[in-house]
């Protein structure tokens, strides 16, 4: 049987404006799985992950983590957010310290860590995410995309269960968006449950292994990549396009172009193979 | 304010013991303050200047422009003490025109504004010292060492943080106007400035809001973390600080 890691139960959350956000969204995520979260500006990708992490408080619903429904107490909420690390989607909210070692280190030190280990994971975390050379800079003198790099160590430091990243490759050049993603599918092996929002399907069906549509604030539709990326109609509703490399194997495999007996390939160069 | 930051995260004395640091400059400001004679004040000018341009890396041009920035308080304040109702014409050596009882210079009057102006200027360099050189994480960790009160040390974290906050926001509505052409002429300044009041408030507002958001995702509880760098004390930076003590002492007590 699946082990869900969090199961949200039909959560609405309004902003004090009057807004919305979130109507009647449910959806569960499998420990050890990666799931992308798609969706139009403004469908509810933030909200959603801002309420996994405790930090907005559904109106109505319930989200359970690990089996136990979510409390509001204080003890509770460190617990929750010790096992469940989340990168906003802009990194100039979430930087504050005044040097990237100091940013780094700030949730380890909160977890109580002793000093060596604390060193330990912020010089992998600076090392994995490419920013070692960065660690005695200012964080707000950083480039934007270095800003996101620092943001998603300074999580990968408390090495999480879960990580909720919210658009993780937006702002990053080609090479270190692969790299990160990279860098995420490593950790997903490793046992770390990922979680991105993404608004870009070609990057969603090379990673994820569950695929959910939001729209105005509830899931419109949730499955596997293929399920998900080859149901036309569905991605006409949710006005998203078919994955380059799902559109050009139909195209190619309805002209006989293509050799049997290989799985529908996820990235180009499983395509590629195929020729 | 970024301008400071940035020099004491990247200064030559960042490595320095920040407790050497704080001890250093306390001495030099209370020093300046008990004794409030010009040989003092100006030896503490002179220290703090040499140290600055000498150890910290501070170039002369940013130097110059400190020198010049207490100025704009001291001057207004310093010509308030110089100028006095004058008892008697004949006692003063420069007296304003027009006025009944006359308004003048005298020369004890000049002594006490030198005087104060001197122990400003050094008690402002004092203070240099420490945000050029002592980069904010570390004075907490001064704080905390020195059994100041958590609440209060997270209180000065907060707030320096705000400040940073702040500032940006406000650079960068500025950007954002002057980009858009809002500070061409006197007219669209005055209503580009309007806008930036206005949101400078709602934005510093939100980011600040979003600012709780980020510390308490990363399970923050009440209680700035500092990564002890491990500062190695220094005897000769001790020994440095005492010979200052005590030569300030000297000429506080002699002259
Ligand atoms: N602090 C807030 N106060 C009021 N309304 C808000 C607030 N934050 C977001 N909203 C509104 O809630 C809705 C959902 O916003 P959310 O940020 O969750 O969307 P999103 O899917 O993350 O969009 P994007 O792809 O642009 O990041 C939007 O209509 C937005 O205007
Ligand atoms: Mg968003």
């Amino acid at each position: 049987m699946t082990r869900y890691i969090i199961q949200v139960e039909d959560i609405h959350y309004t902003y004090p404006d009057g807004t919305g956000a979130l109507r009647g969204l449910s959806l569960s995520v499998a420990a050890g799985s990666k799931t992308a979260v798609l969706g139009a500006n403004g469908s509810g990708k933030t909200t959603l992950f801002l309420c996994l992490n405790g930090l907005l408080k559904p109106q109505k619903g319930t989200i359970c983590f690990d089996g136990e429904t979510l409390s509001q107490k204080r003890q509770a909420l460190k617990k929750l957010r010790s096992r469940v690390g989340i990168v906003f989607q802009d990194p100039d909210t979430q930087l504050f310290s005044a040097s990237v070692l100091q940013e780094v280190a700030f949730g380890p030190l909160n977890l109580g860590l002793k000093k060596e280990e604390v060193l330990r994971r912020v010089t992998r975390a600076m090392e994995i995410t490419g920013i070692a050379g960065l660690q005695d800079k200012a964080t707000h003198l950083l480039s934007y995309g270095q800003k996101k790099r620092v943001a998603i160590a300074g999580i990968l430091a408390m090495e999480p269960e879960v990580l909720i990243c919210d658009e993780p490759t937006a702002w990053l050049d080609q090479k270190h968006a692969d790299k990160i993603m990279d860098l995420f599918c490593r950790i997903n092996r490793a046992g770390t449950t990922v979680i991105i929002s993404t608004h870009d399907p070609d990057l969603a069906y090379a990673f994820a292994d569950r695929i959910v549509i939001l729209e105005q604030g509830s899931v419109l539709g949730a499955g596997g990549p293929e399920a998900v990326f080859l149901d036309d109609d569905l991605l006409a509703r949710a006005g998203l396009r078919q994955p380059q490399v799902l559109e050009t194997y139909r195209k190619l495999r309805a002209g006989g172009y293509l050799r049997e007996g290989f799985p529908l390939p996820r990235t180009r160069e499983e395509l590629l193979q195929m020729l | 304010m970024n301008l400071f930051d940035r020099y004491a995260n990247t200064g030559a004395l960042k490595a320095v013991h920040p407790g050497e640091k704080v001890c250093f400059a306390a001495a030099c400001l209370l020093l300046a303050l008990f004794f409030s004679s010009n040989h003092v004040s100006v030896a503490v000018f002179l220290i703090m200047s040499a140290v600055l341009l000498g150890r910290a890396g501070v170039p002369f041009r940013l130097y110059g422009k400190l020198v010049l920035m207490p100025f704009f308080f001291l001057i207004p304040g310093c010509l308030a003490v110089a100028l006095v109702t004058l008892p008697a014409a004949g006692t003063a050596f420069f007296v304003l025109p027009f006025f009944s009882p006359a308004v003048g210079i005298t020369a004890q009057s000049l002594a006490l504004a030198v005087t104060i102006l001197l122990r400003s200027l050094a008690a402002v360099f004092c203070l240099y010292f420490l945000a050029l050189t002592t980069p904010f994480n570390d004075l907490a960790w001064v704080m905390r060492k020195a059994r100041t009160p958590e609440a209060v040390v997270e209180l000065a974290a907060l707030t320096y943080r705000f400040i940073f906050v702040l500032a940006d926001t406000g650079a960068r509505i500025y950007t954002a106007q002057a980009s858009r052409l809002g500070f061409t002429s006197a007219g669209n300044a005055f209503k580009s400035l309007g806008g930036l009041a206005a949101g400078l408030y709602l934005w510093a507002y939100h980011r600040s809001r979003l600012l709780t958001f980020a510390l308490e995702a990363r399970c923050y509880h009440g209680r700035f973390p500092v990564l002890d760098n491990g500062f190695a004390p220094s005897a000769g930076n001790r020994l440095a600080i005492a010979g200052t003590v005590v030569l300030l002492t000297v000429m506080g007590l002699v002259f």
